[in-house]
């Protein structure tokens, strides 16, 4: 599947329909265009068919595959390695954080968030894709 | 009498902080900070989260009465979390409290779930309420 270049897409994949569509709605307003799932299976077989997104956001907890679990299955094929990776959740774990970080995010949002946090977020995923931490702890 | 027997709203009970009326039900500042996200031309998107909203959250409890039915503490826990989730980023703030008290119940396998979803149905009613004040506020 070939995207042109001046198209930007972002993998999205959230089981809340709330916030799948507060969430896609702030990736258009940043000129970006959603591709949205709304489970980590989903995701996963998306992925197995088209890698051309810039960025993608995860739901830490999700039915079939959670956030980390898809994660783990990008950071097995070379051409989805590249893709920043942020994970939106509400827990205080930080061994989960840390087993994330270790599997490959590049940034945490947590919930609840502000429509600035969300788009500061954003912009830091994407403008600095080696770059690992969470901003709003 | 165990603590289990106790109604969550005795001042005894270990879970009577999670009803604590200290904490307003809607904080209309945080649900109306998304009018930021509004594209003009296009439907009200507050509107359109408050709906999203009312329709899943009863889903959900339904999801959480049959996983307690069940003894299902995964899913139990699994639909409270999503509970929280929306109704913390739209500012519903008591649901999120009772939701977030029902996951870590969930969570440890502890019995009185049942107590806590009839909390969070009864906030429900006042969140309803409110929300469709808000829903009729914008489309006079």
């Amino acid at each position: 599947m070939h995207t042109p270049a001046h198209i930007q897409r972002i993998l999205i994949a959230d089981d809340d329909p709330v916030i799948r569509r507060l969430v896609t709605r702030l990736v258009e307003q940043e000129g970006y265009e959603p591709v949205v799932v709304d489970d980590g299976g989903a995701a996963c077989r998306l992925l197995q068919l088209d890698s051309e997104f810039c960025g993608a956001i995860f739901d830490m907890m999700m039915p079939h595959l959670e956030g980390l679990d898809i994660m783990r299955f990008m950071r097995t094929e070379k051409r989805l390695m590249r893709i920043p990776v942020m994970l939106m959740t509400s827990e205080k774990d930080l061994k989960l954080m840390a087993n994330s970080f270790a599997a490959g995010v590049s940034l945490f949002l947590p919930k609840p968030f502000t429509m600035d946090q969300f788009q500061k977020t954003l912009r830091l995923l994407l403008n600095n894709k080696s770059h690992q931490t969470t901003p709003w702890r | 009498m165990s603590s289990s027997n106790l109604l969550i709203d005795s001042p005894e009970h270990p879970l009577a902080t999670v009803t604590n009326r200290a904490i307003e039900s809607v904080d209309l500042k945080i649900l109306r900070s998304f009018d930021e996200a509004q594209e003009e031309g296009e439907s009200d998107f507050v509107l359109e989260l408050i709906n999203l909203y009312l329709n899943e959250v009863p889903r959900l409890f339904s999801a959480i009465r049959e996983a307690i039915a069940k003894d299902d503490w995964p899913s139990i826990k699994r639909a409270a979390h999503s509970v929280r989730g929306s109704s913390s980023n739209l500012g519903i703030l008591q649901i999120a409290v009772i939701a977030g008290a029902l996951e870590q119940l969930a969570a440890n396998q502890h019995a009185p779930v049942g107590q806590l979803l009839l909390s969070l149905q009864d906030e429900f009613t006042r969140v309803e309420k409110i929300l469709s004040a808000e829903r009729q506020r914008r489309t006079v």
